[in-house]
């Protein structure tokens, strides 16, 4: 069958457009190859790096899902959620304080990660109903600038009541060798990568089998028909950011419990590092936050060990450039057609 | 043509002036506020090019500030003494800073380009993000480069940067900003990017080349962004020493914070907020001072916690402004000779 000649041709793709997969895979190589080379000559390390890389993950993939999840109710860049997170580190030492100083074992622990994520889950509310909730329907720009504010005004207000100096958080969970197999760990990995994906899997059932979940959904998909359908879209947003903030509380814990250095910059680093997991996996995606937590977990802790430790937070985000140029929407976003 | 030849003189003349004023007038300390709030205007005016103007998204300025920095450091250490044993002695200094700015306003447009052209494919919050990233995977190489201080800073030992950039200089690189802003965005090429930044599809459907303007845009603004870290690098108030801790992500978001302040997309509210944040942040540092001498509970707070309290007020008046006048101080109005006076006209007809 003869096709008729008024076909029109598609646009030629751009020169730039092909060369930044060969770009990205040229600089990729050295990395690959002594990941590769390290991983050929201990096995058992490698297997270990990444244990730990994925326990790290787990942190930072509760941490990416408040920023997604605010994201996929509200289209904001929740600055402040870090901060939050600090917060939550913080109150871990005061709920650990509760059974003396010294204290030990798992129910100090459970005390710390219930206040914890008590505290930050009022905290979130408070902060959506205080600064975010009056500056909604304001042009994008408004809500992420109060955003900003409100995150610089929690970790000066921290500095202030905390003071500036790293406390120790306290060794609630021993940190001895544990062998699994190959694998060479501690017990507060194996918790921090259990506690975060037992949350996950909690969320995930919260998400689909509730009708918040439901409602949230709703939201997310189109704010204004779920309102029309009835959803109070005002109880649910703080509710989003309640239980966003509730898993950066637990978050906050699991990091403290691995790094127990706990000052009011903390949030930043590890904050800056889930967001980025969170677009990585396609921002307001909870399943991609989860993957691109992960994902960031383990490259940090593989480029750490094998490339270069002071490089590895760059190596971080070339990744992420890497994905958004060659997945503009993120791993697991969906591709949003532009309407004319 | 001649008006042009004006109004350089006029402006030429001014630095002067003001350097001389400046010098015979105030002490160093307001010379230094002079200083930092006229760079802080170099910044606002040319990240409002990138975020106000063309609409796009960026929070990795600080990057090229610090690749602007950088380059025009290492370029006047390597090239001073070689400069000096050419040039006479009176423009030797003025030769090597204009050198030294040169070397970075190229390297840090070259960043920008760079940023720029991938950056093409992205759109709003994942496009902030990308540049994010980018102005941290520039801080952390610099961090981890021993040849250049890595986190120690540039340049190591007790030597520093010659402090050239006088306040002539300063304010002089903050008027080609300005002017050179001032032009491109009223001009059709402004035009353009305001057209990308209202809709880009029905802009690519009138027919601007929404790629070349979105790259354009963005290696303009990082090359007047590099002057501003050159200028910045070789500021004689300053501390002539620059280190990977000044270019993080704060420092991107107070400038964003500057043009949010004084009006997305208006050069004069850039200028404005450029000054305002300068002035609050230094205003705030007196404010103990300001408050009285007084020994009372509250005053001696403030005093033992001077920075911190400083940092919350001006969070808070970030979070106020936007609850209360999300538009910022100007909106997207400029300032203009004719309106001013057509309105004095207007009300005393």
């Amino acid at each position: 069958m003869s096709t008729s000649t008024a076909v029109p041709t598609a646009r030629p793709v751009p020169i730039s457009k092909r060369l930044i997969p060969l770009v990205i895979a040229g600089l990729a190589v050295v990395p690959v190859f002594r990941i590769v080379r390290g991983a050929a000559e201990a096995p058992a390390r490698f297997f270990s790096q990444m244990f730990e890389g994925i326990a790290l993950g787990g942190v930072y993939a509760l941490i990416a899902l408040g920023y997604t999840m605010v994201y996929g109710v509200l289209g904001l860049i929740n600055f402040a959620h870090s901060d939050v997170f600090m917060l939550g580190a913080f109150a871990g030492i005061f709920g650990a304080a509760l059974f003396g100083s010294g204290a030990t074992g798992v129910v100090p622990f459970f005390a710390a990660m219930l206040l914890a994520m008590v505290s930050c889950a009022v905290l979130g509310v408070l902060i959506e109903r205080l600064a975010y909730r009056p500056v909604r329907n304001a042009p994008k720009l408004t809500p992420l600038v109060t955003a900003i504010g409100v995150s610089m005004l929690l970790q000066n207000l921290a500095v202030l009541k905390f003071g500036s100096t790293p406390r120790a958080f306290p060794p609630l969970i021993s940190s001895a060798a544990v062998h699994i197999g190959p694998i060479t760990t501690n017990l507060i990995k194996l918790i921090d990568l259990g506690a975060a994906l037992l949350l996950m899997v909690l969320l995930t059932l919260l998400v689909q089998r509730t009708r918040i979940g439901k409602a949230m959904r709703a939201i997310s998909t189109n704010a204004d028909a779920a309102r029309l359908m009835g959803v109070h879209t005002d109880q649910v947003i703080a509710m989003t950011f309640g239980l966003g903030s509730l898993l950066a509380g637990a978050g906050g814990i699991l990091f403290a419990l691995d790094q127990p250095r706990v000052e009011p910059l903390m949030g930043v680093q590890p904050g800056l590092k889930a967001f980025v997991a969170a677009v990585l996996g396609g921002i307001g995606n909870i399943p991609g936050a989860m993957v691109g937590g992960l994902l960031i977990g383990l490259v940090e802790q593989l480029s750490a060990a094998y490339v270069s430790s002071s490089f590895a937070p760059a190596i971080v985000f070339s990744i992420l450039v890497a994905v958004l140029l060659l997945r503009p929407q993120g791993l697991l976003g969906r591709v949003t057609k532009e309407k004319v | 043509m001649l008006r042009k030849l004006a109004w350089i003189a006029g402006a030429l003349a001014l630095c002067i002036g003001v350097q001389f004023a400046a010098g015979a007038l105030l002490n160093a300390y307001l010379i230094r506020i002079i200083a930092v709030c006229t760079l802080n205007v170099m910044l606002a005016v040319s990240l409002n090019l990138v975020n106000g103007t063309t609409g796009q998204f960026s929070i990795g300025h600080a990057g090229f500030l610090a690749v602007g920095a950088y380059a025009s450091a290492i370029t006047s250490f390597a090239l001073d003494a070689k400069i000096h044993a050419v040039v006479p002695a009176f423009f030797a200094d003025g030769v090597t800073l204009v050198i030294a700015a040169l070397a970075g306003v190229l390297a840090a447009g070259i960043a920008g380009v760079l940023v720029g052209v991938p950056s093409l494919r992205l759109r709003g919050d994942y496009l902030a993000i990308v540049t994010l990233g980018f102005g941290e995977i520039i801080r952390i190489s610099i961090e981890s480069t021993p040849a250049i201080g890595g986190s120690q800073g540039y340049p190591l030992g007790y030597t520093s940067i010659p402090g050239y950039a006088k306040l002539a200089w300063i304010l002089g690189g903050a008027m080609l900003v300005v002017a050179l802003t001032w032009n491109l965005t009223y001009s059709s090429h402004g035009r353009a990017l305001a057209a990308i930044r209202e809709d880009e599809i029905a802009a690519e459907a009138v027919g601007v080349d929404t790629t070349r303007y979105k790259v354009l845009a963005f290696a303009v603004s990082a090359m007047l962004t590099g002057l501003a870290g050159a200028l910045y690098a070789h500021d004689a108030t300053g501390g002539q020493h620059i280190d990977p801790g000044a270019f993080r992500l704060d420092r991107s978001v107070d400038m964003l914070v500057m043009i949010i302040f004084g009006g997305l997309g208006s050069i004069t509210g850039a200028v404005i907020g450029g000054l305002f944040v300068g002035i609050l942040l230094e205003l705030l540092k007196e404010l103990p001072n300001l408050l009285g001498g007084g020994d009372g509970a509250l005053v001696r707070m403030l005093r033992d916690n001077a920075g911190n309290v400083r940092l919350i007020v001006y969070a808070l008046s970030l979070v106020l402004l936007m609850l209360l006048r999300p538009q910022g101080l100007l909106g997207t109005r400029e300032f203009s000779l004719k309106a001013l006076l057509g309105r004095r006209k207007k009300a005393a007809s």
